[in-house]
């Protein structure tokens, strides 16, 4: 099927700024880098400078994780000849390219040559993946607390090692900022629920365990909630939403004598109606 | 469809001005359906220009074209917004997700 020449070039710019294809399968990697060369051979002339410049971008990233070095370097090349090699974003490319054939010395005099490159020190983070990165995160983070995104990948290594109340706090980080960014709101109630799922007993509960769990939960469904009052359209939340509403615990939880508890169960009453039949339209 | 709107309304408008331009050389005075012509121009040309911003379709990653059903501008509450992003696959806060300067390679 033929596309359309503008469709595609919003395509290829939307991946490129999003950087949607770093979480790309093996497929679409491939297919995206043919149809990124097929449009560069078509429409090269077509396009202004900076769309150029951002597609050749791409097409660096795809070629390095489809393993087409030989593209890669000729072109960032390209990139190194029209911008120089003194701006952060080539000096990131230029390092990732060494750290892709192997070289991962030269791949870190990239980005140790100035300390007051926050971008370059950034990079140099991951470039020891080992025991050592979240140390080397947190080291990066005090430097620069309002890199949002660094916040996030800590974030997502301490769930990796199911530290999930730290990845909580990170994650809570960055909605200090981006208050409406609801697949964080999302994601924090899901971290509450795995929290849930890692201190659950089955045997019998105390009385002070049970509160405890329910606390959690009750978090879990407020960060649903947020999540939904943002973008009411959005499936995994109502999904997330209706799997706590019905765990059993909560029909324990009414036993307990106790203020909060019998508030958080009556809340929970209260939005199981509509949680019920909002979920039938995502499952 | 939309070109044409624009054409007629350039026509009417130059037809109009050059009959008021034929009516000043004799000193007459410009009659209702010249006026009345130059408007409804100056209407077409406006209406033309509106229905021409109208908001472009997009591509998914399998190349399936999503259609934005904000006609004209973004939808203001949040919760319709940002339904075409999630429909491409790509929201507005991609980037927490992708985290692109962290890429393992």
């Amino acid at each position: 099927m033929s596309v359309s020449y503008p469709l595609l070039k919003k395509k290829l710019l939307l991946i490129a700024s999003s950087g949607q294809f770093a979480k790309f399968t093996s497929q679409q990697l491939l297919d995206t880098y043919s149809e990124l060369n097929q449009f560069l051979l078509s429409y090269t002339s077509k396009l202004d400078s900076i769309e150029l410049f951002n597609l050749y971008e791409l097409n660096f990233y795809l070629a390095i994780l489809t393993k087409n070095e030989s593209d890669a370097k000729l072109t960032l090349d390209r990139l190194t000849d029209q911008f120089g090699t003194n701006s952060q974003r080539i000096k990131i490319l230029q390092s990732i390219y060494q750290e892709s054939i192997g070289n991962l010395k030269a791949a870190g005099d990239y980005l140790t040559e100035n300390p007051d490159e926050l971008q370059l020190s950034r990079r140099l983070t991951t470039l020891s993946r080992d025991g050592k990165y979240i140390s080397n995160l947190i080291y990066y983070i005090n430097l620069q607390p309002g890199d949002l995104i660094a916040w996030s990948e800590l974030s997502s290594e301490y769930a990796k090692i199911g530290d999930y109340k730290k990845a909580i706090f990170c994650l809570k980080e960055i909605i200090l900022v981006d208050k409406v960014a609801y697949p964080i709101h999302y994601k924090i109630g899901l971290y509450y629920y795995y929290i849930y799922l890692q201190e659950k007993e089955t045997t019998r509960l105390k009385k002070e365990k049970l509160i405890e769990l329910v606390t959690e939960l009750k978090h879990a469904r407020d960060y649903f909630l947020y999540c939904i009052e943002i973008n009411e359209g959005y499936g995994k939340a109502w999904v997330g939403l209706n799997q706590i509403l019905n765990l059993d615990i909560h029909n324990k939880a009414k036993e307990v004598n106790d203020k909060d508890i019998k508030k958080i169960t009556e809340d929970n009453e209260r939005i199981k109606g509509i949680v019920n039949d909002k979920v039938k339209l995502y499952i | 469809m939309k070109q044409y709107i624009y054409l007629v309304g350039l026509l009417l408008l130059l037809h109009s001005g050059y009959s008021s331009f034929e009516y000043h050389k004799f000193g007459i005075e410009i009659s209702l359906d010249i006026k009345l012509e130059s408007l409804i121009g100056v209407l077409l040309i406006i209406i033309g220009s509106i229905i021409n911003i109208e908001n472009e379709s997009f591509l998914t990653i399998d190349n399936k074209v999503i259609k934005n059903k904000a006609k004209y501008l973004k939808f203001i509450k949040m919760s319709d917004a940002v339904q075409l992003g999630e429909s491409l696959g790509v929201t507005d806060y991609e980037e927490y997700n992708t985290r692109l300067p962290f890429i393992n390679i």
